[in-house]
């Protein structure tokens, strides 16, 4: 699968300008470049442009102005088909892909057209549903399950395609918390095989435990590309996102406030950092900021 | 092709008019092309409706939708030369067809006549708002509301399936999908397009029902928020209309 080593300029956007035919400007002198081996989440508010920019790195859209290279190769002269056998695209509705009457068939459908077939083509559909979880599913009609199950067979049928590069608009959107979870472990997974994964969230504990890059857009620009530490920290680029920081790294920097560190945002380290705290004793005096309690007498 | 068939808001005479008066101005357009029998009087009923259309000023889309429609226009025109047999022979053609001269002027009018009938509705419907058209339908022509509803809803969603149409295509052409090939293999490759189109329609229109029907949709006695009444500009318009339909009749 990995033609790509870790590390080649996989996905580069350059000076990428998107207007739309209605006149609106979706992308204005956007520069990026995705590394083969990376995980990137891209966040921002509704209507940010994170579809329209990851549209442009499958050639579903063509910049109107600027260049989009996948694999060096411009989009604008290569076919989408083409493309497809590099990069690969969830949708956000699964009921926009999904039209066989057996779910072997509609995970089958993008290796087919890829010009697999046989035993090789058996086992890739039955290891992607294998993955997300719905192998007992596979001679169901898709139409029976219910929308998560859709969702994930409709990343299955993209799993099964094994391109190197994935991307997936809001992929744990209408999941609930375990099925959210297992997606999310699926792709951690596909990551550390070498794959480069895009995901379009608005889930920020999903961009703080998954993400080793964040790029935050907003109104066609992009405002952030750095890490999700980074983008913690930038209280009003968070604002502008219409964002916030999940609790765990909301409490790290309220502990950071009183003195109190850990090196990385869990639970379980923050728990340690603040007992450690309290074992010490009341040596080193904090003055907590005051809480509702200082205005009473 | 861009057929705009949605109301573009604006304050113009035209978009003043009661939808009553515009309803019965297409409708006249559509007796007085076919009571015209010949090319001259449609090119200048065609041309007084871009003229209406520049008062109201959508002429910039009527012009585009007119662009869209002239290749249907000459498929008729080229369907008529090619099957109307009467008239004199300018070119012989195969199995004992021939383009005749009346052939061409046959089919010239009739795709003129198509032009402005369709124009003629395109222009009604830019510039009414179709809440008015709902309202003149059911309070003024008597139309049973479900059935007014019907029209506007099939109007409301084509943009809507448009733009699915759009998504289904590029989430299939992600996963390789190939649109294009011969004529055979084309109408298969439209399934993985179809497909999805018609099931996401159904799924659409039962949630939208039931929606509706848990805010009352359906329950005798309805009044409207908004009472739109034709003033006496609308009067004089549509007795012009009776007018022009009567004179021409007797001249043509």
């Amino acid at each position: 699968m990995d033609v790509f080593p870790a590390g080649h300029p996989l996905l580069q956007a350059q000076q990428l300008k998107h207007t739309f035919r209605t006149g609106r400007c979706a992308l204005q002198s956007v520069n990026v470049t995705i590394h083969a081996g990376e995980m990137v989440a891209i966040i921002g508010r509704n209507g940010a442009g994170k579809t329209t920019l990851t549209k442009h790195f499958n050639g579903l859209l063509k910049p109107t102005a600027g260049t989009v290279l996948v694999g060096g190769q411009d989009t604008r002269r290569v076919s989408v088909a083409q493309l497809a056998r590099t990069v690969s695209y969830v949708f956000q509705n699964p009921d926009h892909q999904i039209f066989h009457g057996r779910l072997f068939d509609e995970v089958a459908f993008g290796p087919r057209n890829l010009g697999l077939s046989g035993k090789e083509l058996d086992q890739r559909v039955a290891s992607a549903l294998d993955a997300v979880n719905l192998a007992a599913y596979v001679d169901r009609d898709p139409a029976e399950l219910s929308r998560g199950q859709r969702k994930r067979a409709t990343i299955a049928s993209v799993l099964a395609m094994k391109t190197p590069v994935l991307i997936l608009d809001e992929p744990t959107s209408g999941q609930d918390y375990q099925e959210s979870r297992q997606i999310m472990a699926i792709l951690q997974q596909l990551h550390q095989q070498g794959h480069t994964i895009l995901l379009i969230t608005h889930d920020m504990e999903l961009v703080q435990e998954q993400a080793q890059r964040v790029l935050v857009l907003g109104d066609g620009q992009l405002l952030l590309d750095g890490s999700p530490d980074e983008l913690f920290r930038q209280a009003s680029l968070l604002q502008i996102a219409g964002l916030r920081r999940p609790p765990i790294i909301d409490l790290q920097h309220r502990l950071e406030e009183l003195g109190l560190t850990a090196s990385v945002p869990t639970a379980e380290s923050l728990a340690a950092a603040l007992a450690s705290r309290i074992q010490q004793g009341p040596s080193v005096h904090v003055d907590p900021t005051p809480g509702r309690n200082a205005a009473c007498p | 092709m861009s057929l705009s068939i949605e109301y573009i808001p604006a304050t113009s005479p035209v978009h003043k008019l009661h939808a009553l008066t515009k309803l019965a101005g297409a409708l006249t357009v559509l007796t007085l092309s076919m009571l015209m029998g010949t090319p001259v009087p449609l090119v200048i009923l065609q041309l007084a409706l871009l003229g209406i259309a520049a008062v109201a000023n959508v002429h910039q889309e009527l012009l585009g939708a007119m662009k869209g429609l002239l290749k249907v226009a000459v498929v008729l025109i080229v369907l008529q030369v090619l099957f109307y047999s009467e008239g004199t022979a300018l070119v012989p053609l195969f199995a004992g067809l021939a383009i005749t001269d009346q052939g061409i002027l046959f089919g010239v009018t009739m795709a003129l006549r198509m032009l402005v009938i369709v124009s003629s509705f395109l222009l009604f419907l830019m510039t009414t708002p179709t809440r008015s058209t709902v309202l003149s339908l059911v309070e003024y022509l008597k139309v049973p509301y479900d059935y007014a509803f019907l029209f506007i809803t099939a109007l409301r969603f084509i943009p809507t399936f448009i733009e699915e149409v759009h998504l289904i295509r590029q989430a299939q052409e992600a996963r390789a999908h190939d649109f294009s090939g011969g004529a055979f293999s084309r109408v298969r490759s439209l399934f993985p397009l179809a497909l999805p189109l018609v099931s996401i329609s159904l799924k659409r229109a039962e949630r939208m029902a039931m929606a509706m029907e848990t805010r009352g949709f359906g329950l005798p006695g309805r009044t409207h928020y908004r009472l739109e009444a034709p003033e006496a500009g609308d009067f004089l318009m549509m007795l012009l209309m009776v007018l022009a339909v009567v004179i021409i009749s007797l001249f043509l």
